[in-house]
C-alpha cells in the first residue's frame, strides 16, 4: 500500500551542493523492453549511503517508528537521466538484518521543479514540497526522472520490521 | 490549462507504428529558450533529448485528416511526435517557424488571429509518459484528449516509461474566442 507524508526538514542548497557523490552508475534495468531503450548515457545517477551526512540519517527519527532496522541514502538525478520502471529489493537490509517487511521512504528534498518526475504504480506525483514521503513497498514498481535543467535530490530510509 | 477531447478512435496503434518519421531531432538547445532566459544549457546526456517527427506532406492520409477536427483552426498545418523511452523534449516555447515561414510566403492574411498550436495525444497516458506546461502537469490525459499551446507558453514532454509515445501537433491561427 502506498502512503503520503510529510517532514518537517530545512535543508538548504548549501547542504544539497556540500553532498560528495561518488558512486555514479546506471541503474538497473529489469526486463528486456528497458534494455532497448536505455543506456549509460540516460539512465545514470549519483548515490551515496550510511556516508551520508547526519542530516540524512536524522529522517529516520522523525518516520513514523514502525520498523527495527533502517539503512538511508541520497540520490542526485541528473537534467536528461531517468530511473526506469523497477523495484526495489532491499536485499541489502535484509542481509544485514534478516527477513521480515520492508518498505522505503522516499523523501523529497526540495520543492517539485520542472521537470521532476516521479511515478509508482502508474501514478504520476508531481508539484512536491520539500519534506513530502511517499512510502512504497518492495513490489511496487515505480520510476523517476528529471527533464528539467536542475539536479533532482530525494533521500531514502529503507526499512525493515523483522517477523 | 486547456483541455479538450475529440474522438479519434479510428486511430489504432498499427497506424501510429507504421509511420514513417523523415526527421530525428536533438532537443538540447530548445530552439535558443534557454539563451532567451539567459541560463546556461542545461548538460543533457546526449542519448536524452530527441524527437522523431514527420510533417505535413510526408504524413498519411488518415493525419491530414486529423485537421478537420478542429474546424476553427485556420491554415492548419500537422506533425506527428515520436519519443522513444528514456527521450524527452526539453523545456522550450513554441516558434511555430514553419507556420510563420507559410504566413509569409503565401502571404496570408492573419489580421484578428492568434497563432496556436494544439496537443493531441493519440494514445492513453502509458506509464512514464509525461505532458507538463507552465509549471502544470497533465497526468491523467485519454486518447483523444488535446490542449492548446500558445507561443509564449514554456513547455516540456517526456517519456520516461517502456512504450513509445505518439503525439499529434497541429498549428494554425484562431479567435481568441475560440480558445478561450
Amino acid at each position: 500500500m502506498i502512503k503520503y507524508g510529510k517532514l518537517d526538514i530545512d535543508v538548504t542548497n548549501k547542504m544539497l551542493n556540500d553532498l560528495k557523490f561518488v558512486d555514479y552508475f546506471q541503474c538497473y534495468r529489469q526486463y528486456d523492453k528497458l534494455h532497448h531503450y536505455y543506456t549509460e548515457g540516460n539512465s545514470s545517477i549519483w548515490q551515496m549511503f550510511e556516508e551520508s551526512p547526519q542530516w540524512v540519517h536524522d529522517f529516520a527519527k522523525q518516520l513514523p517508528q514502525d520498523f527495527d532496522h533502517h539503512v538511508v541514502s541520497v540520490i542526485k538525478i541528473d537534467p536528461g537521466q531517468t530511473i526506469p520502471h523497477h523495484v526495489d529489493k532491499h536485499f541489502k537490509l535484509k542481509e544485514a538484518h534478516g527477513e521480515g517487511e520492508s518498505y522505503r521512504y522516499l523523501i523529497f528534498l526540495e520543492d517539485w521543479k520542472r521537470g521532476h518526475y516521479y511515478e509508482v504504480h502508474d501514478q504520476p506525483f508531481t508539484k512536491w514540497s520539500a519534506g513530502e514521503w511517499v512510502k512504497f513497498g518492495n513490489d511496487d514498481w515505480h520510476i523517476a526522472g528529471n527533464m528539467g535543467d536542475e539536479p533532482f535530490y530525494s533521500a531514502q530510509v529503507t526499512v525493515l520490521k523483522n517477523v | 490549462m486547456y483541455k479538450g477531447h475529440v474522438d479519434i478512435s479510428h486511430i489504432d496503434d498499427e497506424m501510429l507504428y507504421r509511420l514513417k518519421f523523415v526527421e530525428h531531432v536533438n532537443t538540447v538547445w530548445s530552439a535558443g529558450y534557454w539563451d532567451r532566459k539567459g541560463v546556461a544549457v542545461p548538460d543533457y546526456p546526449h542519448d536524452a533529448p530527441w524527437v522523431q517527427q514527420v510533417f505535413e506532406g510526408d504524413c498519411p492520409g488518415w493525419v491530414a485528416n486529423c485537421k478537420d477536427l478542429f474546424p476553427w483552426l485556420k491554415y492548419s498545418m500537422v506533425t506527428v511526435n515520436k519519443i522513444l523511452p528514456g527521450r524527452f523534449i526539453a523545456p522550450h516555447t513554441d516558434t511555430l517557424f514553419k507556420m510563420q515561414q507559410k504566413v509569409k510566403d503565401q502571404n496570408i492574411d492573419t489580421t484578428g488571429l492568434s497563432p496556436i498550436r494544439i496537443n493531441l495525444f493519440l494514445q492513453d497516458r502509458l506509464e512514464g509518459h509525461y505532458f507538463e506546461m507552465e509549471n502544470e502537469a497533465w497526468i491523467d490525459y485519454v486518447k483523444g484528449d488535446y490542449t492548446i499551446i500558445k507561443p509564449d507558453c514554456t513547455h516540456l514532454v517526456a517519456n520516461l516509461g517502456y512504450q513509445i509515445r505518439f503525439t499529434m501537433q497541429i498549428t494554425g491561427f484562431a479567435k481568441q474566442e475560440d480558445i478561450q
